[in-house]
Order: C-alpha cells, then structure tokens, then sequence
C-alpha cells in the first residue's frame, strides 16, 4: 500500500512536469499550426543558463528564476515566432518538420558548445524539506511541482476563457483572417503564445532538472513524453492534455513499480523477455493515442507542386556513376588504412540517404525511424539470422545473402510501422515514426535476446575475405551507392515512380481516379526501409563492430536535417549531404572536434531556413544556378523547349497569352 | 479643388489567385455618406475586390484611397483600427466561440468600451442575448448573420464593406438586414454593399456598379442599370 | 433507369441547412447543367455525388446502385470521374504522365496508346512533355479533364470547368464535352456559375436555390422562369411572398 501511494505521488508529480511542458507545445500549435520538434531543446537550454547562473554564477535564486521564465524564455519565443515559425505556418509538414527539427539540432550543439559535458546537478527547492503522510514522504519540490501544475491550469484557462486577448487567441486558431478585420492583430498573438510556450517548456526543464542528470539529449527528449500527453488531447484540448500527462506520470511509475516487483530474471537481464518495455512506455503510449486518432480524411487543395529536378539521362547516369567510382578509385587508393576506414564510413551516409529519396523526394511522406532500419540490416549482418523452429538460417556474414534478407526483413519491417503511421498526417506519421525509433532502442536493439545488448556494448562483423582490406570494403560501399542510386532511378523512370509523384501531388485526384494510395505508400515506406536495411550491412560491415548507440533513435534527426537541407529529391542531394554529415561524425577531411560539428548544426539551421522555399535543397539550388548561368551564355536550348509549342500551334498559343501566366 | 473627398475610391486594379487574374482593372468609387451596391454574377470578381480593399489579398497593381489616403498594402487588422469594418462573405462569425466571446472581440476595433459595445449588439438584436452563452456556430444561418452586422452596428465604422450579406438566406431575414443596412447609411456610414441578390441591394443603395468578368460595365442609379443588369446575370452580355 | 440518381438529399451544417431535399436524375448520355447563386449549395450537392460530404439524409445511387456511403475511390471504380475547379494536376509530372499515370494506375492495357489518343483529342499534342505545373490553367483544365477520361467513367462530373479560361477556350471546351456525349456515349453534369455555358451547352438544367432544386428543364424554359430570375437577382415583393412562406418553416 505504501509502495503504491508513494509511486502514485511521483506519478502525479512527473505528470505535472509533463502538463507543464506539453500545455506550451498545445498552446503554439493551435494558434500558429506549427508543430515545435524544438519545444523540448528550449527548456533544456533554459535549464543549463539555470543551472549557469544559479550554480555557476552563484545569483540567488529570486533573480534568476524571474529572469529566466519572465524575460530569456519569452523573449527567445517571441524571437523565434518571429524569425522562423511565422513563416511556416502554411508550409508543407516536411518543410516545417525539417525547420524545427533543425532548430532542435541547433539548440543542442549551442548548448554542447556553451556548457561542455560534465557533472552538473541543482538541488532541488527547499531541499530537504517534506512532510510524511505516515509512510510516505512528499518532498517540498513535489509540492511545488504539483501546485505549478495546478496554477498553469488555472491561468491557461481564466486566460483563454476569461480574458479578451485569451478570446483572441482561440479565435485565431478558426479563422486568423477575420481575427485581423476585426482589428486584432493575429501576429502579435501567435508571438505571446510562443512566449508564453517557450517560458512554459523552460519551467518545466527547471522543475525536472534536480531529479535529473543534465544530459542535452535526455532533457531535450523528456518532452517527447510531453508530446505523447499532447496528442491525448489531438494538440487541441488542454484539459485532455493534462488528464493525459498525469495518466503517462501514472503510467511510468506504475511500471517503474512493478519493473522492480518482477522477478529480475524476467525484466532486468538483457536477455530477458520484457527487458526494455519499462522504457519505452512513454513512446508505446504515444503510438495507443495515435491510433486512437481518427483516421485521416481525404481533403482537397494540393500544397503547391514542388517542382522535382529532371532526371538525368542514362548516359549522364552512366558518366557521373564512372567518375564517382574513378575517383573513390584513385582517393582510397592514395590514403592510408584509417582514412580509408573514415572514407568508407563516410560514405555509407549516402547510401542511407538514398532511402529517404525514394520515401520523401519521391514519395512526400516522411520518416524518423529510418535509422532505425538500418539498424535492423545491421543487426542481421552481425548476429546472423535464422528462423525459428525450422534450422534454416545463417551466422553471422556480408554475403548475397545477409544482403538479400536485410533487405525483405527491413522491408517487412517498414510495412508493419507504415500500416499505423500511414493512416495519419505527415506531422503524426514524423512523431509516431520517432516513436517507433524510440521503442526499437529499447525493447530490440538493447536486448541481449535478438539485439546488440545494452547500450554500449558492441558485436563483432566478419569481413568476407576478399574484402578484408578497409580500401576493398570502402569500394564495395560506393559500387552499392551506384547499384542502389541506379536502382531508384529506375523506379523514378518507371510506371511506379509516375505513380509515386501522382499520390504525392495530390490524395484526391488519385481516389478520383480510382487509385488507392494507401498501398503505393506502404509500398513506398516498405521499399525504402529495404533500402536502409541494405545500407545497414554495408555499415555494419564497413565499421567491424557495431552497437545500440550507432542507431541511437535521436541520430534520425540530424540524418533527416542534413537530407533536406541538401536537396532529398535527387541523388547528388543525398551524395553531398551524405558525405557532409558522414566527413563530419568521422572525422574525414574535417576535424571530429565537437566545436566544427556544433557549428556545422547552426550554420545548416541557417541554411533549412533559407531554404523553406526551396524544397530541392542546397544541391537543388547549385543545379538551377549552374544552368541559369549555361543559359546566359547559349539562350537557345531554353527556346527550344518552351518554346515549340508556338512554332507547331500557333492558335493555341496565341490563346495562352490571353491567360496571365504568373511564371517569372 | 474643393471638392468633397470619397470615402473610397478604387482605380484600376488588377488582382488574381496565382495564375489566374481575377480583375483586369477595376476602377470605381463610394461617395461619403452613401450606399453602393457592387453587383454581378458569380465569378465576377466582387469578392476579389473586395478582398484587395479590405488588406486581405495584394492587389498586382492600381490603387485603393480611403477616405483620400493611399492604403494599397497595409495590413488588414491595421485598416480595421483605422475604421475600416469588413464583413466577409458566409459568415463573419468564429463558430467554435459564444456569442458573447465573439462580440467581445469587436472591441479591437473600437473606440467604444466592451461593456458598451454588448449593450449596443443585444439591444439592437435581441435574439443574440437570448443565445449570449451559446457557440456560434449552432446559431441558425441568420442569426449567424445578425451576430457579425452587429459589429458594423457597434463599433462606428468609418467605411463598412459587406460580402453577400443574402448568401443562403431566406428572403424574409434579408430583408430586415437590408433594412439594417439602409439604417446604417442614414447615419452617415458609407457602405460597400457586394451582392448578386440584386434588387434588394439596390432598394437601399443610391448607386449601383455593375461587375462581370473582372471587369466594371455599369455604373449608375438603381433604376438605370436594370436592363444591364439582366443581361450581367442571365446571358446575353458580352 | 437513370445512370445517376440524387434522392431527397440534405445536408446540414450546425444551424445552417446547405442541401434541403435536393432530387434529379441523369440519364445516358446527357450533359446536365447545375446551377444557382452563390451559396445555394451546389459545391456541397456536388461534393455529395463524389463522396467528399456524407448527407445528412438522402441516397444518391449509380446505375441502380446506392453508393451513398461508398468511398470516393470506389465510386471512381464504379464509373464516377470529376475535375477540381481548383486544379489537381499531378505538377511535377509533364502533361502527358498526366494521362498516362492515371491509365497505369487502373491497370489498363496500353497506357501509351490512352495517352496519345487522348492528347489528341483535347488539343494538347504540343503540351504533351511540358510539366503540368508550368501551363497556363486553361491548358491545366484540358489535362484534368483528359486526365478524367484516361479511366473511361460512365459519367463526368465536371467542377467549374471555365472558371479561369478565356472566351475562346471556352467555347472550345463546350464542343469538347458535347462530343463526349454525343460521340462517347458518355453522361456529363457540369456545376458552372457562367450560365451562358451552361444555357448553350446542356439538356436540362436544374437550378439550386436555398439548398433546394427551384426550376428544371432545358434552356428555353430556365431562361424564362421567373423563379430563376428572382434566384439570380433577389425576389420581386410578389414573387417574394411564396417564398417566404418557404422561409418560415426552414427557420
């Protein structure tokens, strides 16, 4: 009985923590309909400037709290509606996913760049003081934690149903247009609510930091548990937010309590058979509320076409394939055994990327597991595979065949994740697909039974032999990214890729048609979560050991981030931003050092917000520029494209002049 | 020159949704004090028009003055301070918020106190303080519609523009709005009436403009733009 | 039999009654003209036949069938193709894939031969390797409409197909969509706001007017009722009154 009052409390007490925060995310969802991936990073880097000037610098505590929540907070919120968010209200959900995922990765290297890792830890409020209710002690900061979450309640809602600027907000939600004809000024709105949002993650971060290591990724992330209690109340309703948040601070604790009930054979081992699902209850309880959601209806009204690049032809295919390989040639041929083994790394970035071409460019859906898959590929490259019962299986290898299966497993993998997922809306299928990501972590990859073992422990991966060398191997890496970069080029040729592009452009001309896009897109998700399985034993491969942390659920966003940012809908998109990333995780031509690493997260966050208009990247961008420039000198090839139609039908044409064309 | 300022003049201009050009230079003008309707069939471009003036869509090109100022590109909820109170077409109401919440936001554009402007909505509409806690959106189509007049009936607007006022209406209550609105211009508000419902516009406007395709063909007294009218509506018009 | 049948459809929104008892029928190859002054319910009548709005109460049924609650996807399988007054072309896709796309898409035997033909036929020969994002929308409405027909439906919802065309494309595309009644064997119902099109181009017409069908008939006879006029241009007192006697038992 003591046990279940005192797990209830700090039940209670974490659900607060997680209402506080997830209010802030609801509150600047409806009223600027931008989902914040960011809204975690913010609290963690107002609790480090906490823990700075407080433990640090020594100010006193009714200084820096009132500086924190009532200044820095709201300011970097009003900032950030303005710099970025406002923009992004009628983005498309890859965009906006791609900017807050940016400004997530950007937050985080600030922060690893301000306050290298160490030790640090703030005690907690009125630190040893509690009261005991018989057995059960409640603590002075459980009391605050909960009488903050009782007064959050309490002003959110005087202030959006008692107050005319609350009013206002609401109604900016329905109708922002006509807010602004009855003179209210919708902007300014949408700025307090990002204020106010950022002040709310950053009170949240500071009530949870004294029970927590400061870890960037661990306080980013605890606010994936804010995500989940947001999504109970579909991002709209705060009193379903908080009754979720408080049911998830129950959730956690009751497992918490019963993790250390079972016997430990059953949950505490690695090898045990629930080992890891106390850890993931946070992300399976956002994937029942997901799929409590409705199902997505069919709208209307396309997002304005992204105009993809031209696909090359076969011979320019052929040419810039040769010259990739020459030159992998001749560079790993010059470099010593390490930078080889870097080279070879770094190239295996493109050759998961190049999955995200055929599930984003292409297909327009979005994934945040795609790390994940490739863990998937690796794990059968470095445990073998064998089915069940039957004795048909293989140890541990790089052949045909761990290739082969890495390939229909992931894929079947990838179709089990997109059945539920793609029943949702973009912004759904990028947080459920982060979920997954998350669980995969925990109940696969660190288990002892079928995945690398807790974290930090690795596997060995045999070479074949005639690979053995880091330059043979390094080779095999870039001959699979020409093969994989033919492969989906192909597709993008076929009947299927017209079929990819028609369901990306628009759902209802498709169901008009009599087309269900529903299986082209698990299709799609299927197909390239094979792909990431193939990279995957090409990395394992390419790395001789591998483990959890190499598919650690959080690398997906800068994977995804550095996919964008270089253009996701073509291949020398992913080839440059690929061998970027990977250049900066190995060390390869840059330094490892974490300051280059850091910066490079703000200057590609620079370069994502710049690039909301341009969907084909940076890369993208270099192409349109380059042949603007061929044309200036040579104006005839332009000519002759737009241009026959006038010479073959005059008629026509004549007519179309009379329609205002808006192209320039 | 002493010749009295308009309260809203549009010349030429030219607008459109992406590639579609919607207007092809529209010029006309609301003497101060007066009514005019802005009449025409569907996809004339009277809302398009009424857009650009209101600061909700930029125009490609000409002019918008009101009240003598050159107000091309200002901000909408700007215009609306200066005041400028606009009704847009099928429904200017928030549905998802009560009636009293949604006349609580009137205040932003007016000089007038919240507590005056509740008493002036309810007692020139009685049947909104009957509904006063009741969400908008399950108010019956006219009353939706008497809940956003209320906001040009409360807030002393300079200029007040209405979009389809009739829009899926019964005959009856379109009446007593048009009769609003003629109360209105008699006290010396000049309105902007868009309607394709048009005789019951002109029973109250002193000067009627007639749109079809992006373009102004008729401007005149109710009675003399009858016959163009006809021909606007029901074919036969180039 | 009628190919498509609307029966005593209504749709309610909140307070607001957008179809109120909507009836009519379209047979075999007919082109059939919808219209009606703004907000008289024609987008919502409209999205009822294609399956985007469930009514409230009412059945509409296709070749005998009541689809109803049938899925816009499977209502296209029956035979139901449409346009989109605001375009849906498939943008990055040139004008030709267009057609070409949507005839893979059902599987069809020759999606090349479907793709010339049909290019042909519409006029669009010249456009046909140009991307559908970067044609003027007249050109845009063709490749919709060929788009359409790539999957042979028995009949042809067409959604303000002139909004945004010139007079001359215009009357372009009224021969175009004759022909494919008359030729093809197909049924077309047009929802249009320009009525001289509709007026020229249609068999019969129904007019809609506060959610109800207020007048049906060919041209002559629409273009001479009364009630039709007074729909258009606001009731006259006397004709006012039947209606409003209407008016009361609606609010």
């Amino acid at each position: 009985m003591t046990d279940f009052v005192t797990f209830t409390i700090i039940g209670i007490v974490l659900g607060s923590t997680y209402a506080i925060a997830a209010s802030g995310l609801v509150l600047t969802y409806a009223t600027s309909n931008v989902f914040n991936f960011a809204h975690g990073a913010v609290g963690m880097v107002m609790t480090f400037l906490y823990w700075e000037l407080y433990v640090n610098q020594g100010m006193p505590l009714w200084l820096v709290l009132p500086l924190i929540l009532l200044i820095v907070a709201p300011v970097f919120g009003l900032v950030m509606e303005r710099l970025v968010m406002r923009r992004l209200t009628v983005a498309d959900v890859t965009t906006s996913l791609g900017v807050t995922v940016g400004l997530l990765v950007a937050l985080i290297g600030l922060a690893q760049q301000k306050w290298k890792p160490a030790g640090r830890s703030v005690d907690s409020f009125f630190a040893g003081n509690s009261v005991s209710f018989g057995l059960v002690r409640v603590t002075a900061q459980q009391f605050i934690t909960m009488g903050i979450a009782i007064a959050v309640a309490l002003g959110l809602y005087v202030l959006l149903n008692r107050t005319r600027i609350g009013t206002a907000m609401r109604a900016v939600v329905d109708n922002r247009d006509l807010l602004a004809l009855h003179g209210a000024r919708p902007n300014l709105l949408s700025g307090l609510a990002w204020a106010l949002g950022s002040s709310l993650a950053a009170l949240a971060g500071i009530l949870l930091a004294p029970s927590l290591s400061f870890d960037y990724t661990i306080l980013t992330f605890l606010v994936v548990n804010a995500y989940a209690a947001a999504m109970v109340g579909k991002l709209k309703s705060l009193p379903k937010t908080f009754a979720g948040a408080i049911a998830l601070g129950l959730l956690i604790n009751y497992g918490q309590w019963a993790y250390i009930s079972l016997p430990a054979s059953f949950v505490k081992d690695s090898d045990g058979l629930i080992y890891g699902i106390n850890n993931s209850l946070p992300t399976i309880f956002l994937l029942g509320a997901m799929l409590l959601l409705p199902q997505d209806k069919l709208r209307v009204g396309r997002i304005a076409g992204t105009k993809l690049p031209r696909i090359p032809s076969w011979r320019a295919t052929f040419l810039w394939s040769a010259a990739l390989l020459a030159g992998a040639y001749a560079l790993t041929g010059s470099m010593g055994i390490a930078n080889n083994s870097r080279f070879g790394q770094a190239m295996c970035l493109p050759l998961i990327m190049l999955s995200l071409v055929l599930l984003i460019g292409y297909g327009g859906d979005v994934s945040l597991c795609q790390l994940s898959f490739v863990g998937v590929g690796a794990l059968v490259a470095a445990r073998g595979f064998d089915i069940p019962f039957t004795g048909l299986g293989f140890h541990p290898q790089i052949t045909v065949l761990s290739l082969i299966t890495a390939f229909l497993l992931t894929a079947v993998v990838g179709a089990v994740v997109a059945l539920p997922a793609l029943r949702l809306r973009g912004l759904y299928i990028g947080l459920g697909t982060l979920a997954i990501a998350s669980a995969l972590d925990h109940t696969v990859f660190e288990t002892g039974l079928v995945g690398f073992g807790a974290q930090g422990s690795t596997i060995d991966v045999p070479r074949p032999g005639f690979l053995e060398s880091e330059r043979s191997f390094a080779m095999a890496v870039v001959v699979t990214f020409v093969l994989m970069a033919w492969v989906v080029l192909s597709i993008r040729r076929s009947k299927y890729g017209r079929i990819l592009l028609a369901t990306r452009d628009s759902q209802a001309a498709c169901a008009t048609l009599g087309f269900s896009t529903t299986l082209t897109r698990v299709a799609v998700f299927s197909a390239s979560a094979g792909l990431a399985g193939v990279a995957g034993v090409l990395l394992a491969g390419m790395k001789h050991t591998v483990g959890t942390l190499d598919f650690y659920f959080f690398q997906n966003l800068p994977l995804l981030l550095f996919a964008i940012v270089f253009g996701v809908t073509s291949i020398s998109g992913v080839l440059v931003g690929g061998f970027f990333y990977g250049c900066l995780s190995t060390g390869f031509l840059l330094s490892s050092d974490a300051t280059v690493k850091n910066l490079a997260y703000i200057v590609l966050f620079v370069g994502i917000r710049l690039l909301v208009n341009n969907p084909n990247g940076l890369v993208g961008l270099l192409f349109d520029q380059s042949r603007r420039l061929l044309r200036f000198r040579d104006k005839d090839p332009e000519r002759t494209t737009t241009g026959s139609p006038v010479e073959v039908y005059p008629a026509v044409v004549g007519r179309v002049v009379e329609v205002p064309v808006g192209s320039a | 020159m002493t010749e009295r300022v308009n309260a809203l003049d549009v010349i030429d201009l030219t607008a459109g949704y992406g590639r579609i050009e919607v207007l092809h230079g529209v010029s006309f003008s609301v003497p101060s004090g007066s009514v005019v309707a802005l009449l025409g069939p569907n996809g004339a471009g009277k809302t398009t028009t009424l857009n650009c003036i209101a600061g909700v869509l930029d125009p490609t090109g000409g002019h918008v003055h009101i009240g003598g100022h050159h107000l091309n590109g200002a901000a909408p909820d700007r215009l609306a301070r200066a005041g400028l109170c606009t009704i847009p077409e099928g429904r200017g109401i928030f549905p998802n918020l009560t009636v009293v919440e949604n006349i609580s936001l009137f205040a932003f554009a007016a000089k007038a106190t919240p507590r005056e402007i509740e008493e002036r909505s309810f007692t020139q509409f009685p049947r909104l303080a009957e509904r006063r806690g009741q969400l908008a959106g399950k108010l019956s189509g006219g009353e939706q519609q008497m809940l956003a007049m209320a906001r040009a009936l409360s807030t002393d607007p300079a200029l007040l523009l209405l979009d389809e006022l009739s829009m899926g209406l019964a005959p009856k209550i379109v009446e007593d709005l048009y009769e609003i609105v003629g109360e209105i211009g008699r006290q010396g508000v000049s309105v902007l009436v868009v309607e394709q419902f048009a005789r019951r516009a002109l029973a109250v406007a002193q000067l009627g403009i007639v749109m079809v395709q992006g373009r102004v063909t008729a401007v005149g007294e109710p009675a003399d733009i009858e016959g163009e009218l006809s021909a606007a509506y029901l074919g036969g018009a180039a | 039999m009628a190919l498509l049948e609307v029966d005593d459809v209504h749709v309610r929104f909140g307070g607001v009654i957008a179809v109120n008892g909507a009836t009519f029928d379209v047979s075999e190859s007919s082109v059939i003209g919808l219209m009606g002054p703004n907000g008289a319910g024609k987008t919502t009548l409209f999205n009822v036949i294609t399956g985007l709005q469930t009514p409230t109460s009412g059945a509409v049924r296709f070749e005998g069938r009541d689809i109803t609650k049938v899925h816009p996807r499977l209502r296209a399988v029956a035979g139901i193709g449409r346009t989109f007054q605001r375009l849906e072309v498939f943008g990055s896709l040139t004008v030709g894939d267009n057609i070409r796309v949507a005839a893979e898409m059902r599987g069809m035997d020759s999606p090349d031969r479907v793709r010339d033909e049909l290019l042909e036929r519409v006029g669009l020969r010249a456009f046909a390797d140009v991307t559908a994002d970067s044609v003027p929308t007249g050109i845009a409405r063709l490749t919709e409409l060929a788009r359409a027909l790539a999957v042979d439906p028995r009949l042809l919802l067409l959604d303000e197909p002139s909004s945004g065309l010139s007079e001359s494309e215009t009357d372009d595309f009224a021969v175009l969509v004759r022909s494919l009644a008359e030729d093809d064997g197909r049924s077309v119902l047009i929802v249009e706001h320009d009525v001289d099109l509709v007026l020229g181009l249609c068999s019969e017409i129904h007019v809609l007017d506060f959610g109800s069908i207020i007048a049906s008939g060919p041209p002559e006879v629409i273009r001479a009722d009364k009630r039709v006029q007074d729909a258009y241009l606001g009731a006259d007192d006397e004709a006012a009154e039947a209606v409003e006697a209407l008016a009361e038992v609606l609010l």
